[in-house]
């Protein structure tokens, strides 16, 4: 039997989640200010709310819910369409982390590929999990990671990935 | 190789720092405070407001009925005004065209910021179910998709929704058991699965 969720100060939640939430604000922004301002936004969302939680894997689901919905939303604001020219003509100058290849692969999937890919990787989601997060079905789902394989393999070019 | 491997390697240095985490916790927490705060003054208005009312009600109300003695034609009572008392943004603020406003809809109603969603056979409030848990995670993902439809008027049962957001934002709108939704009386009409 699951355990119904308790009620929990900010600061827990914040310790338990905020590590989670940012990392698919990034996976989908591939922005340090960007994914803060996306973390930030969704844990206001929830204190707001004032929601009550079946357990935590609903609590869970919600934050991811709210986080992709919010990523959204950055993308499509105007402030962001419009800083969009910007940051394409600064990107040349910006220092990346040192990570491996793949890192870099996924970076260059389309934003739809790289939050399915995260979920799935990362967050060990099923597809009919993904598919319910993202308001969409699960042969799109599988659709989705088949054609981020795809594009990630051919980008990874000689090296021998197991997907 | 192994590609999850080494995704979740590359992904697990990227997180908050403590500083942000603590910034998050505090404006969490004054959130909390200033929503406690508001609802203290919501209700407090409230009081004022039939206080003042049921003041008024005496005062203007004739000595024969204040003394008891029932009257056929009762003097017009005088009302003070609460406009502006409750000012609220219009959900849809800034939103200009419909294709905005219906944006503006699909956004909120996904968002996962609301605190209550009714639904009723009628428009009165008080005979509505109140949704909550995945019923109303469900309802709220699907209309957050809802895409715009040729459709003219609802068909089929009609059910009255009131969807209030933790903000205070509130949306009438109106949804068919054939998937259709309608804000107001908004001559576009969406669909959903």
């Amino acid at each position: 039997m699951k355990k119904k969720a308790k009620d929990i100060s900010a600061e827990k939640l914040v310790d338990m989640y905020s590590d989670m939430v940012y990392r698919l604000a990034y996976a989908r922004s591939q922005n340090v200010h960007d994914a803060q301002d996306i973390t930030q936004d969704v844990f206001l969302k929830y204190i707001r709310s004032e929601k009550k939680f079946n357990d935590e894997e609903h609590r869970k689901a919600w934050l991811i819910r709210v986080t992709v919905n919010a990523g959204n939303s950055l993308a499509k604001s105007a402030w962001n369409r419009h800083r969009a020219d910007i940051s394409e003509a600064e990107a040349e100058t910006v220092e990346l982390p040192e990570k491996s290849g793949v890192y870099y692969a996924v970076r260059e999937l389309p934003e739809k590929y790289r939050v399915t890919v995260h979920l799935f990787y990362y967050e060990e989601f099923s597809v009919k999990e993904i598919g319910r997060i993202l308001g969409i079905g699960e042969t799109a789902v599988k659709s989705r990671l088949f054609r981020a394989r795809e594009m990630l393999r051919e980008m990874l070019g000689g090296e021998n990935f197991e997907f | 190789m192994n590609f999850k491997e080494s995704y979740k390697k590359d992904y697990e240095d990227i997180k908050t720092d403590e500083m942000f985490r603590k910034r998050l916790s505090a404006e969490m927490n004054a959130a909390s405070d200033g929503r406690k705060i508001r609802i203290g003054f919501y209700a407090a208005a409230a009081a004022v407001i039939l206080f003042v009312l049921g003041l008024n009600f005496l005062i203007f109300m004739p000595a024969e009925e204040q003394s008891g003695i029932i009257q056929e034609q009762v003097g017009t009572v005088s009302t003070v005004s609460a406009e502006g008392l409750f000012t609220q943004e219009k959900w849809y603020a800034g939103a200009e065209t419909d294709e905005e406003i219906w944006d503006k809809f699909r956004e909120l109603i996904g968002s996962g910021d609301i605190t209550s969603l009714y639904c009723g056979s009628t428009e009165q409030l008080g005979e509505a179910d109140i949704l909550s848990g995945t019923a109303e995670e469900e309802l709220c993902r699907k209309l957050s998709l809802a895409v715009p439809c040729e459709d003219k008027e609802l068909s089929g049962e009609i059910s009255f929704c009131m969807a209030v957001f933790g903000d205070g934002k509130i949306i009438k709108f109106r949804i068919s058991d054939s998937g259709q939704v309608q804000l107001g009386n908004a001559e576009i009409i969406c669909k959903y699965e």
